[in-house]
């Protein structure tokens, strides 16, 4: 018995030249039909299909280019008093009034908008930076370090603030720097724990032990398999972080820190305006308080699509 | 999904409900106290604001207003303050003064008497004075005891109480002598550090002061409860020598301590008098409603005549020439002040009359043109191409953010000169000023008695008010001499004199007068408010 | 577990002496003094003040003296209301301010869960937005400008409430009010965003297979996950909300303790300064303790009595 013999009674015969291997460069039975997008590009489009999310981001640009142009197009300077002017009602004139020294209050609105801007978005930057390495770090170590690292925040806690903010200011002197660094010496340890708590729900899930497996490294696992992950938390975090830092700011002007008068920023204005609602000056609250509201809003809606965009467990 | 709604809904409701019940629970234990003050709804109770917890109710150590106001009218001295501001009899039935001036013997009356029913004696005043001015009581009212004869030695530790030259003669008879003529003396003795304390009750207990139960005072009305923090009640003293005359059955004095919280609270009448929230002013003037009452003290700026360039007085003149203290008085303030040119306020009456204001007249003028040739004559005097930086620094507030700001304005707009505007914590900017390491700062001064040479004094070189390192002989000695001068018309002239030098050389400028500016129900009458002083509530009366 | 909480309990106390000995030495590095006054004061007068409170002895003499005095639960005396301890103020201030955090802390936890996990049920949807505005709303007015508004309005305008002071139940709401709105507007947030998340994990879609109702999703599955980060904040809410609110105890002149602690500082009285931190900070301290032994019953996959990875 030969194998030709059993061909020849019944199945046609094939001769092995038919067979040619494939190459293994196009071996996709795999393939994907969309384009391989990367994570943050994936969330870009995500995001750009979230429309009340697309629009606070457009009023957030709109906010910081009338912060830079605003008080170029004003035909009035923020500081110059007309004092028998003072205290006027919004006109075609003064588009948002004047305020108790006669002074333009559209033209000192968009001026505040650059301080209160800038320390918003510096204080939640800095402190995303800082809270994000520290807790996920903390939280990802655990034990020891992580009780240490803990403690440390504690202390930061628990240190009376004024005090600090009063030697820093006597001993760094008033400027935009001392501000920034007052904000977020204390700052980040609220992100900080929150970022550790998620750490520390997440890190024994699969998809991390996973990659631990793959021999990731600990700076990969937390930035590929923890972060996004927590990115919700952490976003609600930020866009907190941005109006209490706007209002820190004020309260830190009163220390005698930052941005010296006649430069006030909407924090300030807020606080000045605050007995003027008595008196019927409504629009020296008014207007800084609907702009720091707004650069909440929009703030919040973009975090709220930067969240939905961000959580890989909803990418499509 | 309608059911999560109703859930929640009837959740809501239940936290309502139980919200409301244990709300309710306490307001049975917590209310019985207004209870009873409706039972009395016929009774004259007077609602007042004291801003903030008293320091202390023990007249030496309660060195501020928001102790002295309300002890002004719980305790009395050897004399009290008349509608006019001149000193009247009180405790003291009537008083002698030596030919030269330095010997003061006061008789108490026979029917002053203490809450406890005792009668107020000679001893307990000079068991009171002594102990202001004993080191151990570390009063901080101290140096006003210093006009009688050792007690500075005393209060310094150089010297014995038994020195300190005050004796009770008698029980009814206390004898004073002075370091020198001082002819204000039966004022300044109106001020609440000279007020008795009961010297058995002291003596027995230390805390007397800190409680309602244990308070004995001599005053037109007796501290007769004290919830630390929130509220005391005065109520009228029986015992009081001259009660009949005291119209009021109650005082309630809350601690609240934001002005546009009183403003509203007397808006729904859980105040009588309130204070005036800053940019509410020139409405209520406009509207007739808000009052104003002269405030012996000044607002002004001192400048550091060590650091440059106020080292040269001619632009020490040029800045103090640049200010327009009309401007600041109409349309920054508000408060329908009197713009200062000068340094002591109005209000204090020379021999022939005059008031030293008004006989001293402007020692500073607004004049833009002038003080621009004062700056530049000062720049080359000191060899300056350009002047060196300045900054000019106030303790943080609403109110003197927006002087400073308008300060800015004017020297930019006169001088051609940008001054940089800095603010500091209050206790910061205390300490600086004091050290000498701010170059320009806002400042006041409010008089702790009612004559000129408390204002003059303070410009002594190496004086504590000082703050300028500013220093001249011949104002010294012209200080030293008012000081010791027993012919009044000498003395009001050498005052003059002694302005007259300080604005030659001009370490200070003056801003504006301070005033009091307040709301009060229509009901009220008969609160004297004093320029320099306490609140009197002695003839209030509300109908 | 009993090992590990002996082990928090001591570490806490050095911690509580690290925040003891830094708060020492910076409230005496920062310029001022109690003494400090605008009006005359003469020199004699100051030093005599000064001898009286020791303040002429140096630094770390004053430090040891004070951490004796500490080890007896003694906080000395404050310096501005000399007959006052600094243990009596927190003694008066203290139950005040934890009935009004209290009160608010109510508020803002049960309308800020309720408002977020209403907004995740609907998300994007009608309710979401209402819901989200609201809160927005409650973050960017701060408590100063709300409190004002609200007595101008209900106090003054309306005459609902009383504007201001302590004495009965109704004097609580405003300030309650005005002070939760902040919190509860985080609170609010976190839990839609977390409740989002929680909602699309797979276990919840196992139980929505399984045909339970939302009400019992929510309940039974999704709210304990989904309310960690809002107990991780709590910690330090409660803290900051039971010591007092320095603003809202002025505006409604409500004798609470964040008033002692600000006057204090402004004050530079020393004593009072050091009561108030070592009181608030050991109470923060044993919040973040409580959160987290919170945590650990909640989540069972957190173990934190184990060590190591």
């Amino acid at each position: 018995m030969s194998l030709p013999e059993k061909t020849n009674k019944g199945t046609p015969y094939t001769p092995d030249d038919l067979f040619v291997p494939l190459e293994n460069s196009s071996y996709n039975v795999d393939h994907i039909a969309k384009p391989s997008v990367s994570y943050w590009k994936d969330a870009w489009i995500r995001l750009r299909q979230n429309k009340l999310s697309m629009a606070g981001l457009i009023v957030l640009i709109l906010l910081i280019l009338m912060a830079v142009f605003g008080p170029i197009i004003s035909p009035y300077s923020y500081d110059h008093q007309v004092l028998t002017n003072g205290n006027q009602a919004p006109s075609s004139e003064h588009w948002f009034g004047t305020d108790n020294l006669g002074r333009d209050m559209f033209t000192r609105t968009w001026n505040g908008a650059r301080i209160s801007l800038f320390v918003g978005f510096m204080a939640a930057f800095i402190d995303f930076i800082i809270g994000v390495a520290y807790g996920g770090f903390s939280g990802y170590k655990g034990g020891r370090v992580d009780n240490f690292m803990m403690r440390i925040i504690e202390i930061l806690y628990g240190l009376p603030y004024l005090l600090m903010v009063i030697l820093l200011m006597v001993v760094m002197g008033p400027g935009l720097f001392t501000i920034i660094v007052a904000l977020t010496v204390t700052g980040w340890v609220g992100m900080a724990r929150i970022v550790r708590g998620q750490v520390l729900q997440l890190k024994n899930s699969e998809h991390v032990l996973a990659s631990r497996t793959f021999g990731a490294s600990a700076g990969r696992v937390i930035r590929k398999n923890l972060l996004p992950n927590t990115m919700g938390p952490i976003i609600v975090q930020m866009t907190l972080t941005v109006p209490t830092a706007i209002f820190a700011e004020a309260f830190l002007s009163f220390l005698g820190l930052g941005v010296q008068a006649p430069i006030a920023s909407w924090g300030v204005m807020a606080n000045d305006g605050l007995s003027a609602i008595l008196s019927g000056h409504w629009w020296r609250l008014f207007f800084p308080a609907f702009f720091i509201s707004l650069t909440m809003f929009a703030f919040n809606v973009l975090g709220d699509g930067l969240q939905d965009a961000l959580d890989p467990k909803l990418r499509k | 999904m309608k059911k999560i709604v109703t859930m929640f809904l009837s959740l809501l409701l239940l936290i309502g409900i139980v919200g409301c019940t244990t709300t309710q629970d306490s307001s049975s234990n917590s209310n019985s106290g207004s209870e009873g003050d409706s039972q009395e709804q016929s009774s004259k109770i007077l609602k007042l604001n004291n801003g903030a917890e008293p320091t202390s109710f023990d007249p030496p150590i309660g060195f501020d207003s928001v102790s002295w106001n309300a002890l002004n009218n719980l305790m009395e001295g050897m004399t009290r303050l008349d509608d006019n501001d001149e000193p009247q009899p009180a405790t003291a039935k009537e008083w002698d003064v030596s030919e030269d001036g330095k010997t003061y013997t006061f008789n108490i009356r026979e029917d002053a008497s203490w809450s406890n029913g005792e009668p107020v004696t000679a001893q307990d005043f000079e068991f009171a004075w002594k102990r202001l001015a004993n080191p151990d009581t570390a009063s901080p009212a101290a140096f006003l005891a210093y006009f009688i004869e050792g007690a500075e030695a005393y209060n310094t530790g150089e010297g014995s109480a038994e020195d300190m030259m005050v004796t009770a003669v008698d029980e009814k008879t206390l004898e004073v002598q002075l370091t020198s003529p001082v002819g204000f003396f039966p004022t300044l003795i109106s001020n609440p550090a000279f007020f008795p304390v009961h010297k058995e009750t002291v003596e027995q207990n230390p805390e007397w002061h800190t409680e309602a139960d244990s308070y004995v005072s001599n005053g037109p009305f007796k501290l007769s409860k004290w919830t630390h923090e929130t509220e005391f009640v005065f109520e009228k003293n029986e015992e009081y020598w001259d009660a009949e005359s005291v119209n009021l059955d109650e005082v309630h004095w809350a601690m609240v301590d934001d002005t546009n919280t009183e403003y509203q609270m007397y808006k729904t009448g859980d105040l009588h008098t309130s204070d005036v929230p800053a940019d509410l002013s020139e409405q209520l003037f406009d509207e007739g409603k808000a009052q104003v009452e002269d405030q012996s003290g000044t607002y002004f700026y001192r400048f550091n005549t060590e650091m440059e360039p106020f080292q040269n007085a001619n632009i020490r003149k040029a800045f103090a020439m640049a200010v327009d203290q009309q401007q600041i008085v109409e349309f920054v303030t508000k408060g329908q002040e009197k713009p200062a040119k000068g340094f002591v306020a109005y209000g204090f009456e020379d021999p022939s009359g005059g008031d030293f204001r008004e006989v001293g007249g402007d020692l500073v003028s607004t004049d833009a043109a002038k003080a621009k040739e004062l700056l530049e004559k000062g720049m080359e005097e000191e060899g300056y191409d350009t002047l060196p930086a300045v900054t000019l620094t106030y303790n943080t507030s609403d109110s003197h953010k927006k002087i400073a700001e308008t300060l800015q304005q004017m020297y930019k707009e006169s001088l051609g000169v940008d001054v940089e505007l800095a603010n500091q914590e209050w206790n910061v900017f205390s300490t600086e000023q004091k050290a000498l390491k701010l170059q320009f700062s806002r400042s006041s001064f409010l008089a702790d008695y009612a004559d000129p040479i408390n204002f003059l004094e303070s410009f002594q070189t190496g004086h504590s008010m000082n703050r300028t390192g500013w220093s001249n002989d011949e104002f010294d000695s012209l200080i030293e001499q008012a000081k010791n001068e027993t012919d009044e018309e000498k003395r009001f002239e050498l005052m003059h004199e002694a302005e007259s030098i300080l604005f030659d050389e001009m370490p200070i400028f003056p801003i504006h007068f301070y005033n009091h500016v307040y709301l009060q129900s229509e009901d009220v009458t008969g609160i004297v408010r004093h320029p320099v002083g306490y609140m009197e509530l002695k003839t209030a009366d509300i109908k | 577990m009993a090992k590990y909480v002996a082990n928090r309990l001591f570490a806490m106390l050095i911690t509580l002496w690290i925040i003891v000995t830094i708060t020492f030495f910076l409230m005496h590095a920062i310029p001022g003094s109690p003494f400090n006054q605008e009006r005359n004061t003469s020199e004699a007068v100051q030093r005599n003040l000064e001898a009286h409170y020791h303040l002429n002895e140096p630094v770390f003499v004053q430090y040891f003296i004070y951490l004796k005095s500490l080890a007896t639960l003694d906080f000395g005396p404050s310096i501005k209301q000399s007959s006052t301890s600094v243990n009596e103020m927190i003694g008066r201030g203290f139950p005040v301010s934890a009935e009004l955090g209290m009160l608010s802390l109510a508020i803002a936890v049960i309308s800020g869960v309720i408002l977020g996990i209403f907004a995740a049920l609907k998300h994007n949807g009608t309710i979401d937005y209402i819901a989200m505005t609201f809160a927005v709303i409650g973050i960017s007015v701060p408590n100063f400008i709300m409190a004002t508004l609200l007595i101008q309005q209900l106090a003054v305008n309306w005459e609902i409430f009383p504007v201001a002071t302590w004495s009965s139940p109704m004097h609580m709401v405003l300030p309650a009010v005005a002070l939760a709105t902040g919190p509860m507007a985080i609170i609010a947030r976190l839990t839609r965003s977390s409740m989002i998340e929680v909602l699309n994990q797979d276990y919840i879609l196992t139980a929505k297979a399984k045909g339970m109702s939302t009400y019992q999703i929510v309940i039974k599955h999704a709210m304990r996950n989904a309310l960690l980060p809002v107990i991780t904040i709590l910690g330090t809410l409660v803290a900051g909300v039971l010591t007092g609110s320095f603003v809202i105890e002025k505006i409604f002149a409500i004798p609470g303790m964040g008033k002692y602690f600000i006057n204090g500082i402004n004050d530079r009285d020393y004593p009072v300064i050091m009561g108030t931190t070592v009181f608030y900070s050991a109470f923060l301290i044993m919040m973040l303790f409580i959160v987290d032994i919170a945590y650990g019953i909640l989540d069972p996959r957190i173990k934190l009595h184990k060590r190591g990875n």
